[in-house]
């Protein structure tokens, strides 16, 4: 009889599993990129900030991920994302989700979503890096909202 | 008899068994690394067999000579792959003699000399140049497009990247255009180690130090820097924001927490645009504010809310609209439902205070 080895586990780390629409996951990892960073290593630390500075105290509402399969609501539809963290940071997101009744997916999902909206959202290819838009485009700076 | 031109039929020649050639596919050393087969019927279906393949005649059937193929194998296969019925042949008058057949076929091979890659570049540079695109001038040479564009590149090396590449000490044209773009200190490094160890630049070792590179110039990026996006990425991204769901978050705290004290200096020097306090949450109605407003990218990604309405210089929220009736003192039991109407609404209660 052969013996099967068995698989690599990494005992430290504990698998999070969310979606995001295509769009997003394709900043996010150019994002990860940019700053020498796997998904892996980025979620870990959006999810290390969220939890310490907790937007969702402040105004920032819950977001449910759709499934994979989801068409609707984004360009390209809904990515999976599967990686495994360090299970310090593993362990204080079940505690949350316990916590607050709300699913690991949804709070890792939210906390991609204000990472990549309210945090470091990419910025508008109109606007040159001198700051002036391109002719005939007209970018406000937000100073016009109410 | 002397050597003679004749068209003849296809079928008529049949290839040498003892040809010396034996692989007819590729050609590894080739600069462009598009001499396929293919690419050579590609390019006899557009200009036509331009050098007579060299053929000898052996013996009649049915009084009809038959011929073989001495040089010009490849233009065989190519022309039949292509289905041409005749072709140009040049019949030679020389005896039967293996010896002497197989060093006219060895030298015909041996003492051809290919373009350099820089002498293909600036032929192709002259042909795109007369009007034809990059797409009609591969169609003609019979290589493939990106192997066009990969050639244009190479009119750009400068410094020592284009001495070197010159000098064959550059593996490939896409090594060597890689390499370019790399600062001009480790393209001299590279190829100084590289011509130390008497070898040639690889493609591995271009890659490799990129690699490195860009490993080390992500550890020194300040973390508010981001990476360019296409407008395509850009609008598929504000799209994908959009989910009915509405915050009253102001995040100015939390880019100080995450990215430190000086994060709008690195916003000013990627956008051109002073980042001013206050200018994130400034301005909000009762304190609500708008989200990231305070950063350009954000503010499309606001302003396609489907709840949100747009009229001469604001953008509100309904819930901003709604409170901002009550502070005006006008009924909201019957807000219009559509943003335009809303919006029409809004500033007919503004034009009677």
């Amino acid at each position: 009889m052969s013996k099967v080895s068995p698989p690599v586990v990494d005992a430290t780390k504990s698998l999070v599993q969310t979606r995001v629409p295509q769009a997003m996951r394709v900043y996010l990892k150019a994002y990860g990129k940019h700053h020498g960073l796997k998904m892996e290593g980025l979620l870990a630390e959006v999810l290390l900030h969220f939890m310490t500075l907790r937007p969702d105290m402040r105004g920032l509402s819950w977001r449910t991920p759709q499934s994979h399969r989801t068409e609707a609501g984004a360009v390209g539809g809904w990515a999976q994302i599967n990686v495994l963290i360090a299970d310090d940071v593993a362990g204080k997101l079940a505690g949350l989700s316990m916590q607050l009744g709300i699913s690991r997916a949804t709070i890792a999902y939210t906390a991609l979503y204000w990472f990549a909206r309210y945090m470091r959202p990419p910025l508008n290819p109109s606007v040159t890096s001198t700051g002036i838009p391109s002719a005939g485009v007209t970018v406000t700076t937000g100073a016009s909202h109410v | 008899m002397s050597d003679q031109f004749l068209t003849l039929p296809l079928t008529l020649l049949s290839p040498d068994p003892h040809q010396p050639r034996r692989e007819l596919e590729n050609d590894s050393a080739s600069v462009t690394e598009a001499h396929t087969l293919q690419g050579l019927a590609n390019s006899i279906r557009e200009v036509g067999i331009l050098q007579p393949i060299r053929v000898r005649a052996v013996d009649s059937v049915n009084g009809e000579t038959r011929y073989t193929i001495v040089s010009g194998q490849r233009r065989y296969e190519a022309a039949r792959m292509v289905g041409l019925k005749d072709v140009p042949c040049l019949v030679i008058d020389e005896p039967s003699d293996a010896s002497h057949t197989l060093v006219s076929q060895v030298t015909e091979n041996l003492q051809r000399k290919a373009m350099t890659a820089s002498e293909l570049a600036l032929a192709v540079q002259s042909l795109v140049q007369s009007g034809a695109t990059q797409e009609a001038v591969a169609h003609k040479l019979g290589i493939q497009a990106s192997q066009v564009s990969l050639l244009l590149n190479l009119l750009v090396l400068s410094g020592p990247v284009k001495v070197a590449f010159e000098r064959g000490r550059i593996e490939s044209p896409r090594a060597a255009y890689d390499l370019n773009k790399l600062p001009p200190q480790l393209q001299e490094q590279l190829i100084g180690e590289a011509e130390h160890k008497g070898r040639i630049v690889t493609q591995r070792d271009v890659r490799e130090v990129k690699q490195l590179y860009t490993h080390k110039l992500s550890q020194v990026r300040h973390r508010y820097e981001v990476p360019a996006v296409s407008k395509d990425e850009y609008s598929a991204f504000t799209a994908c924001l959009v989910d009915g769901v509405q915050d009253q978050y102001d995040p100015t705290e939390d880019r100080f927490a995450v990215f430190g004290e000086d994060w709008p200096q690195w916003e000013s020097r990627q956008t051109g645009v002073m980042w001013e306090a206050g200018r994130v949450s400034g301005g909000g109605v009762d304190g609500a504010t708008s989200g990231a407003s305070g950063q350009p990218g954000l503010h499309d990604a606001n302003t396609v809310d489907a709840l949100r309405v747009r009229v001469p210089g604001f953008t509100l929220t309904r819930d901003q609209v709604l409170r901002l009736y009550q502070r005006l003192g006008a009924s909201s039991d019957s807000l219009p439902e559509t943003a335009a109407a809303l919006g029409k609404d809004l500033a007919r209660v503004l034009s009677q205070i």
